[in-house]
């Protein structure tokens, strides 16, 4: 078992490393989404970010075998070159999907929750559709949703790592607006935010952090360390700081979990393992915050 | 001077108010009464330049407005302290947040007697608590003008009167205009001018 383990670590050590930075940088935005309100439209922006991913790579490749070999992490040509003439296509159909999603976000406008659904509905039920249209089959569709973080080309994690880094550099740069826009908007514009503004960026690096991060850890992970652990961490926290820092920490701590639990089940695909972690530890975590609290307000009544 | 003339305030389907006609001085205090869904709450947005008015138009020479909105605005969920509430409105960045704010905070808490509570957050603090937070958020902003909405709506007999008093000192001592916009038809302050809003009509009593 040790022996396995060690050659778990040595054989997978920089996947895992290589991941932890998603993991953190889908987690903070994600804390940021829940604030909002707004963990549904992260939801529907993850579909989106991947069909976008879709679309714009049988654009790129022209043909259906060079979209899927990305896919399916077999393609041979330089992959960081690749992924950059990727994301030429991607990034500006990800924005077109992202404009109506915007409108459709906003609060005021009646039954947005639901039209958000059907949007959602829309995005996940016609991905196989595309997938299957595109010349896709069944195995490579799992891989759209789940990906295969641990057989991932070491050079497609090192590609996305600037644009996670610098999702969370302007995040911090810009987090005094996008903080206050999101809970008092109209003190935001009496404060000299541009709320609009403000807006469109938080979410332009949501879609940003989203797109590099399903590529990578496939789209189901990414929405489990997207709100999960920022759902946990806002059981008990105090203050923005100790949030953000609780967040990153259970999404690490979790993922890793996931990793090691994977190890214990290596005859399972490992993204169901993690994506199971993730959510059921955070809701242990959340579950036993507020049974605490209640236990003690019983108790401080009682005395 | 805030200069409001014939102006038609409401949303693209709805008018609200029609042929408002205001003229707000320096060092004014004014309530603003009427009964629910008369528009109290779009003329504020429209005074402070959030929405805009259908026709008409606003001459504002106010250059540092605050409001204090209703409690009920604010979201309960976010993890800030009254503390971090009050500081968040003062326009900053990581990059130049200074120890001069932190002063400027601890000045508006002590004004408003929130020092015991500034560690409370938003969804712990009681209703007076929270209102005088949003007080002191707007006194950070070292105002010229103040629109305060229902600032009483959740304070004791205590809360009212450090309230009251804080805002007598604020329009005595340092000339800011306040508007506030309440069910009541009175309040405790001299020279006030009250302003009735019946019929999508504002008046004057």
């Amino acid at each position: 078992m040790n022996s396995d383990f060690t050659f778990y670590l040595s054989r997978y050590s920089f996947e895992i490393l290589a991941s932890l930075p998603y993991f953190a940088g889908v987690s903070l935005f994600g804390l940021f989404l829940i604030l909002r309100r707004s963990s549904l439209f992260g939801v529907v922006l993850s579909q989106s970010a991947q069909l976008s991913f879709l679309i714009g790579a049988a654009l790129h490749f022209q043909t259906h075998s060079g979209a899927f070999d990305l896919i399916n992490r077999t393609s041979s040509r330089n992959l960081s070159v690749e992924l950059f003439h990727l994301d030429l296509y991607v990034l500006p159909i990800s924005v077109l999907f992202l404009l109506p999603f915007l409108y459709l976000s906003r609060k005021s406008l009646k039954n947005a929750e639901s039209t958000l659904l059907v949007l959602f509905v829309i995005l996940a039920g016609s991905m196989p559709l595309v997938h299957k249209i595109l010349g896709g089959n069944d195995s490579t569709l799992l891989k759209v949703y789940f990906s295969e973080i641990l057989y991932t080309p070491p050079d497609m994690f090192l590609f996305y790592l600037p644009h996670i880094f610098l999702s969370c550099v302007l995040l911090f740069i810009f987090y005094p607006g996008i903080l206050l826009s999101g809970y008092d908007p109209i003190q935001a514009r009496l404060s000299g935010y541009s709320v609009s503004r403000y807006n469109y960026l938080y979410y332009f690096l949501t879609l940003i952090i989203l797109s590099s991060s399903i590529k990578v850890l496939g789209i189901y992970v990414s929405i489990a360390a997207m709100l999960a652990p920022a759902m946990a961490a806002l059981s008990f926290t105090r203050s923005m700081r100790s949030t953000i820092i609780l967040t990153i920490s259970f999404s690490l701590f979790l993922a890793i979990g996931g990793f090691a639990t994977a190890f214990i089940f290596d005859n399972y695909p490992a993204e169901p393992i993690i994506i199971l972690v993730i959510t059921l530890g955070s809701f242990i975590v959340r579950f036993t915050v507020i049974s605490i609290s209640k236990f003690k307000n019983i108790q401080s009544r009682l005395g | 001077m805030l200069q409001i003339s014939n102006c038609k305030i409401g949303y693209s389907q709805t008018i609200l108010l029609q042929n408002v006609n205001l003229r707000i001085q320096k060092k004014d205090f004014c309530l603003l009464t009427g009964a629910n869904g008369t528009g109290k709450s779009s003329f504020a947005k429209t005074i402070l330049g959030v929405n805009l008015p259908l026709t008409g138009t606003i001459e504002n020479s106010f250059s540092r407005m605050a409001y204090v909105p209703q409690k009920s605005v604010l979201d309960e969920q976010y993890p800030l302290t009254l503390r971090a509430l009050i500081k968040g409105a003062v326009k900053n960045n990581i990059f130049n947040f200074k120890k001069k704010s932190e002063a400027l905070v601890d000045e508006v808490l002590d004004k408003t007697s929130l020092k015991n509570a500034q560690h409370l957050i938003i969804r712990e603090a009681s209703g007076g608590q929270l209102q005088r937070a949003l007080i002191a958020r707007a006194l950070l902003c070292n105002p010229d003008f103040i629109l305060l909405d229902e600032p009483f709506s959740n304070l004791d007999r205590d809360g009212r009167s450090n309230i009251v008093e804080v805002l007598h000192q604020l329009n005595g001592l340092k000339n800011v205009t306040i508007f506030i916009i309440d069910h009541v038809t009175a309040l405790p302050f001299e020279n006030l001018r009250t302003f009735l809003i019946e019929k999508k009509k504002i008046d004057e009593l």
